[in-house]
């Protein structure tokens, strides 16, 4: 069991902190607000020089920033917090010690040695490759090897969450029943997240060998395709967490209540199912890969994937809706009104005409 | 905060779902589906499609290729750079090449005649857009796309590469004429 020494309650929320795995979520969120900011800095200098009267920079230094532009945002930002909100989801949410904090440590500092090397790459200016560097264009070896390096760090924070619903659910730390909704969709993306760092690694590991001489060819069109199971995917990892961050918000802040534990899990898990394979879409005018395939996966799949967005678009605000709803039925009802069966949870709040 | 805490009905996936809820999703499914049918039906009865033909190729294959096309066809040449103008007969197989950082060469076209037209690269990824028509199609190296074309308007087209292909990629441009 673990040592309630470690523990700390928050004051304002009686969430209960695992404080190994607070210092852990805050150093995560924070690495991941900085990315967000070098990042954002240097989209504004991308917009300037887009914008046709300021024209702000050269075409070497705007295609070199364009670069780290899209790498720091589309992966390290979003990555570094997803690790940061994984620890919470688990260990916070269900009041369980983190598994193994070493590791969680060890994967903290390859996501920050890789994600510094990436971009020293970049910077050193022979990297300007973009973000999804097609080969055979060719980035220096670093630049290839920080992304593995982060990719591997990112992997061990997710083994880490995964680690800690195993304990919790040992240790009984939440009950008998289901995790929480909001720990659900942490799942979620957690289990988007695992199979995009590994098609990361599928396709990075042979470009790093490649560019360092133990590889001499890579399928361009081979990479396409398994890149963009990095590419897009790391995007949708994002799209879970942010709407599991939607519920607890809604949580926290209204006391909102889901609608329906099935309804909004059913529409995570059709996440898992269909998402990635939209990732088709941006191969969609590539020769070689049939319209039967493209049609497949970008229509199909994808469509089921919206379903599941568009559902989250109902239930997050009409979980909010049937709680003030609901709290505003309370307030009526114990000002002197008849509460009426039937009507706390629809949408239109009680009348009492 | 109960979606921060497990469920409170433990056999939660027993509890009848709202009607209100359940009409959103059917709402949504319905659209699903719509927006699912409106893709294999565009792709039968849509006028401009991508191709299914393509092959395997070396930039060596193909820009012999080309060659050959460009020795036989020539009608003149253009810029300070002497860029062949290539005016190929009517159902011909017609070779476009991209490379850093242009698209070689210029190709003249009757209007409502087709043609088969070839794409491939000899280098990195481009990207064959053209304007303003706005028809776009990926060029991978290795790989050589066949798209049949019917140009139904004259005039003289832009072909800009829209896939990032190092420090000319702004400047890469090509040119289509429709007479």
């Amino acid at each position: 069991m673990a040592n309630t020494a470690e523990f700390r309650t928050c004051p304002d929320t009686g969430l209960k902190f695992h404080k190994p795995a607070e210092t852990l979520m805050k150093l995560n969120a924070v690495a991941g607000i900085v990315f967000l900011l070098v990042g954002g800095v240097i989209g504004l200098l991308v917009l300037l020089t887009r914008w046709p009267a300021v024209h702000l920079l050269q075409a070497d230094m705007f295609y070199m920033l364009l670069t780290a532009h899209g790498i720091d945002v589309l992966i390290f930002w979003i990555i570094f917090f997803e690790i940061a909100v994984l620890y919470f989801v688990s260990s916070t949410l269900l009041s369980s010690r983190l598994a193994g904090p070493r590791w969680a440590w060890l994967g903290f500092i390859l996501m920050v040695v890789g994600s510094v090397m990436t971009n020293v790459a970049v910077f050193q200016g022979k990297s300007s490759v973009m973000m999804t560097s097609y080969v055979p264009m060719a980035a220096e070896p670093h630049f290839y090897l920080g992304l593995i390096l982060f990719a591997v760090g990112a992997l061990i924070g997710c083994f880490v969450f995964l680690g800690t619903l195993v304990i919790a659910r040992a240790e009984r730390t939440y009950g008998d029943g289901s995790i929480p909704l909001v720990t659900f969709g942490g799942l979620v993306a957690c289990i988007i997240a695992i199979f995009t760092i590994a098609s990361g690694a599928i396709i990075l590991i042979p470009t790093f060998l490649w560019k360092i001489g133990y590889i001499n060819y890579i399928d361009p069109l081979m990479y396409r395709v398994i890149w963009w199971g990095m590419g897009h995917s790391s995007q949708q990892i994002n799209v879970s967490a942010h709407i599991a961050v939607w519920y607890a918000i809604a949580g926290v802040v209204f006391g909102a209540k889901p609608l329906s534990e099935k309804v909004s899990r059913m529409a995570f898990l059709l996440y898992i199912l269909f998402l990635q394979l939209a990732s088709a879409h941006h191969l969609l005018s590539d020769p070689g890969l049939s319209s039967e395939w493209k049609i497949f996966n970008t229509s199909y799949a994808m469509y089921l994937a919206v379903l599941a967005s568009m559902i989250h678009g109902l239930t997050v605000p009409g979980a909010i809706e049937a709680r003030s709803a609901s709290a505003a039925l309370t307030r009526v009802c114990s000002s002197g009104c008849a509460r009426r069966p039937g009507v706390t949870r629809r949408f239109p709040a009680c009348s009492c005409r | 905060m109960s979606s921060l805490q497990p469920p409170v009905e433990r056999i939660w996936w027993k509890e009848p779902i709202e009607g209100v809820e359940l009409f959103w999703v059917a709402i949504a499914l319905v659209w699903a589906i719509v927006m699912f049918v409106m893709m294999p039906y565009w792709h039968v009865y849509g006028k401009q499609n991508l191709s299914n033909e393509a092959y395997r190729t070396s930039p060596e294959t193909f820009s012999n290729k080309v060659k050959a096309m460009v020795d036989q066809h020539t009608v003149r040449k253009e810029t300070v750079r002497e860029i062949p103008v290539v005016h190929p007969p009517e159902g011909s197989d017609v070779y476009l090449l991209a490379r850093l950082w242009d698209w070689y060469p210029i190709i003249e076209l009757e209007k409502d005649k087709t043609y088969r037209l070839h794409l491939s690269s000899m280098d990195w990824n481009h990207g064959f857009s053209l304007q303003p028509e706005n028809i776009n199609l990926q060029v991978v190296p290795g790989y050589e796309m066949v798209v049949k074309i019917t140009p139904n308007k004259s005039g003289e087209f832009t072909i800009v590469c829209n896939e990032y292909c190092g420090i000319g990629h702004h400047a890469m441009t090509g040119k289509i004429y429709v007479k």
